[in-house]
C-alpha cells in the first residue's frame, strides 16, 4: 500500500515536471517571436510617429521589459517562489548598488538626459573636444559617430557635468570666417565686395543678412569678421565654397591678403638698422662669399 | 511655340534645350537616356528644343539605363522645388479698399520626361540658379529661394526666361498696407503657356480685418492676359493650395507689423 503511493506520488511529480516544462517550452515559444516581433514593428514604424531617439527608447522598453516578464513568467512556472527571488534580488540589488555607484549615477543622469532632451538621435554634438552625430541616448551612456568615423561613448555623468553644444538645433547657422587684408586696402571697397561674394554663392543665405564687419586692427591685417547664415545641411558646402570665392574674388581685385610680417626698427622708424661688425676683420678685405 | 513639344529622337540622336541661362543635352543610346546640362549665370534668354548634330565632346553625361522602346522626349516646365521669395525694389504702398496686380518671375525647373506614359522622368533641375534664403526666424522658419528681380506691373518687364506669377493683392482694410516682401509656395502652383510666355495659376491674397487678416488663394487658372493658354505642367503638390494661405499670411503679417497696426 505504502510502496504504491510512493510510486503515485512519484509520477504524479513526474508529471508536474513534464507540463512544467512543456508550458516553459510553449512560453518561450511564443514570448520570444512576441517580443521580437513587437521591436521590430516599432523598429520599423515608430519612426513615422515618434523622433528617432523615442522610437529607439520605446523599442528598448518593450525588448527588455518583455524579456524580464518571460523571464518571471518562467521561474514562476518552473515552481521558483518568485517572493523569495525577489526578495534576495534585492540584498543582491543593494550589495551590487554600493559597488556600482558610477553605473547608477550614469543612470540617473540617463533619465534626466533623457527627459531634458538638449539632443537627439541624429544631432550633430560637441562634447569637449569631440564633434559627431549622435547614433543613441541610452541609460548609461550617450554614443555618437565622429566625422573622421570614430565611434565614441561618452557616459551620461560626464554629459551632466560637461558643457554639451548642439550644433544642428536650429535649421540654420552662421558661419564666422575671419578675413584679413593689408592696411593699405579701402575698407567700404573690401566691405561691398565680401557682401557681393556672399550674395552669388548659392548656399549663403540673403536673409538673415551677411554680418562684415572690422573686427581688429591684427599685427599684420585689417580683420574683417565675415559671419554668413547658411542652412544647416549646407554649411560644408558653404565653408568649401566661401574660401576659395574670397581668394579668386580678391586676386581679381588686386586686394592684398597679408601673411603675418614682422617689422624691426632699432629706436627709430627713419634711421637705418645699425651694423657693427665684431671681431678683427680686415677692414679693406672683401666680404666673405662673394 | 514648339519648345514644349515632343521630339521623337532615333537610337544616337540628340536634342538641345535652352532655358534662359541653362542649356540642356539629351541623348538617346541603346537602352539608355544621357543627359548633361550647364548654365551660364549671366545669359538671358528665352525657351527652345530642337534636334541638335553636336553635343558638346567633354559633356559628362548621366545616363538612365531604361529599356524604353520609343524615342519620345519632351520638356516640361515646372514651378521651384521650396518657396520663393520676392521683395519690390522700393517700399510699395497699396491703398485702403484696393487692389493691386504684380506679376513675379519665376525661373522655372525644366523636366525632362521620355518614353509613353508614365513618362519618366530623367532630369528636374532649376533652369537659373537662386540663391537661398530664409523666411522665419533663427529658431524656426522655412528655407526658401530668394527670387532677386522685383515683382512687375507689365510682363514685358520680365525676362522671357521666366514664368510669370501674377499675384493679385487686395487690401479690404481701412488703412494703407506697405509691400516689402513676399513668401510665395509655388508647390501649389500650375504651369501653363500662352501668348508666347509662361504663366502660374493667379494667387489671390485678400487682406482683411479682424483676426484672420489674410485669404491666400490658388485661382487654379492662368490670368486673363495670358490669353487662351494650354497647361504644360500640374502642381508639385496640388494638395498644399492651403499652404500658399499661410505663407500668405505669414507675408500679410510682416506686412501688418511695418505699417505699424
Amino acid at each position: 500500500m505504502l510502496a504504491a503511493m510512493e510510486m503515485d506520488w512519484r509520477a504524479l511529480s513526474q508529471d508536474r515536471v513534464v507540463v512544467g516544462v512543456v508550458k516553459t517550452l510553449i512560453m518561450l515559444a511564443i514570448g520570444v517571436p512576441a517580443i521580437r516581433m513587437a521591436s521590430y514593428l516599432i523598429a520599423k514604424n515608430g519612426g513615422k510617429r515618434f523622433s528617432p531617439q523615442s522610437a529607439m527608447l520605446l523599442r528598448k522598453t518593450v525588448t527588455y521589459g518583455g524579456a524580464i516578464m518571460l523571464f518571471m513568467l518562467i521561474l514562476d512556472q518552473l515552481g521558483f517562489e518568485l517572493t523569495a527571488l525577489l526578495g534576495a534580488a534585492g540584498v543582491v540589488g543593494l550589495a551590487l548598488g554600493f559597488a556600482s555607484q558610477t553605473s547608477v549615477s550614469n543612470i540617473i543622469s540617463g533619465i534626466f538626459l533623457i527627459s531634458e532632451k538638449p539632443f537627439s538621435v541624429g544631432d550633430v554634438i560637441q562634447v569637449g573636444d569631440k564633434t559627431g552625430v549622435v547614433l543613441s541616448v541610452d541609460l548609461l551612456s550617450v554614443k555618437m559617430r565622429t566625422f573622421d568615423n570614430k565611434y565614441v561613448r561618452v557616459p551620461n555623468e560626464s554629459l551632466i557635468k560637461m558643457d554639451v553644444v548642439n550644433i544642428t538645433r536650429f535649421p540654420i547657422r552662421r558661419m564666422d570666417i575671419i578675413v584679413g587684408v593689408a592696411y593699405k586696402e579701402d575698407v567700404k571697397r573690401v566691405k561691398a565686395i565680401l557682401l557681393d561674394i556672399a550674395l552669388k554663392n548659392q548656399y549663403c543665405l540673403d536673409d538673415p543678412a551677411p554680418l562684415i564687419i572690422l573686427n581688429n586692427f591684427g599685427d599684420s591685417a585689417l580683420e574683417f569678421k565675415y559671419g554668413l547664415w547658411v542652412a544647416k545641411e549646407d554649411y560644408l558646402n558653404l565653408l568649401s565654397t566661401i574660401t576659395d570665392e574670397i581668394k579668386e574674388r580678391f586676386d581679381a581685385e588686386g586686394i592684398e591678403i597679408p601673411f603675418p610680417h614682422l617689422s624691426l626698427y632699432s629706436g627709430s622708424v627713419t634711421d637705418p638698422f645699425p651694423i657693427r661688425i665684431v671681431g678683427g676683420a680686415d677692414p679693406g678685405a672683401p666680404p666673405r662669399g662673394m | 511655340m514648339e519648345t514644349w513639344e515632343q521630339i521623337n529622337l532615333e537610337i544616337g540622336q540628340c536634342a538641345m534645350a535652352q532655358a534662359g541661362p541653362m542649356t540642356l543635352w539629351v541623348r538617346r543610346a541603346e537602352n539608355e537616356w544621357h543627359v548633361f546640362s550647364r548654365r551660364e549665370p549671366c545669359v538671358t534668354r528665352g525657351f527652345s528644343f530642337q534636334r541638335c548634330d553636336n553635343p558638346p565632346e567633354n559633356a559628362e553625361w548621366a545616363r538612365w539605363a531604361a529599356e524604353i522602346k520609343t524615342g519620345d522626349v519632351r520638356l516640361v516646365p515646372a514651378m521651384p522645388d521650396r518657396p520663393v521669395i520676392v521683395s519690390p525694389d522700393v517700399e510699395v504702398v497699396i491703398p485702403r479698399k484696393c487692389s493691386a496686380l504684380f506679376l513675379v518671375g519665376i525661373p522655372p525647373w525644366i523636366r525632362v520626361e521620355v518614353g509613353p506614359e508614365p513618362r519618366l522622368v530623367v532630369f528636374d533641375s532649376p533652369s537659373a540658379m537662386l540663391a537661398n534664403t530664409w523666411f522665419g526666424d533663427q529658431m524656426q522658419g522655412t528655407l526658401c529661394y530668394s527670387l532677386r528681380h522685383a515683382p512687375q506691373r507689365s510682363p514685358d518687364r520680365l525676362s522671357a526666361g521666366r514664368a510669370i506669377c501674377p499675384v493679385q493683392f487686395t487690401n479690404e482694410t481701412d488703412k494703407d498696407l506697405k509691400f516689402e516682401k513676399l513668401c510665395l509656395n509655388t508647390d501649389g502652383l500650375g504651369v501653363y503657356e500662352g501668348e508666347g510666355r509662361l504663366w502660374t495659376d493667379t494667387v489671390e491674397l485678400a487682406f482683411r480685418e479682424g483676426n484672420r487678416p489674410c485669404d491666400a488663394t490658388c485661382a487654379g487658372q492662368a490670368p486673363a492676359m495670358a490669353g487662351t493658354v494650354r497647361k504644360l505642367c500640374e502642381p508639385r503638390n496640388p494638395g498644399k493650395k492651403q499652404i500658399i494661405g499661410q505663407s500668405g499670411l505669414g507675408t500679410f503679417t510682416s506686412i501688418l507689423r511695418h505699417s505699424g497696426r
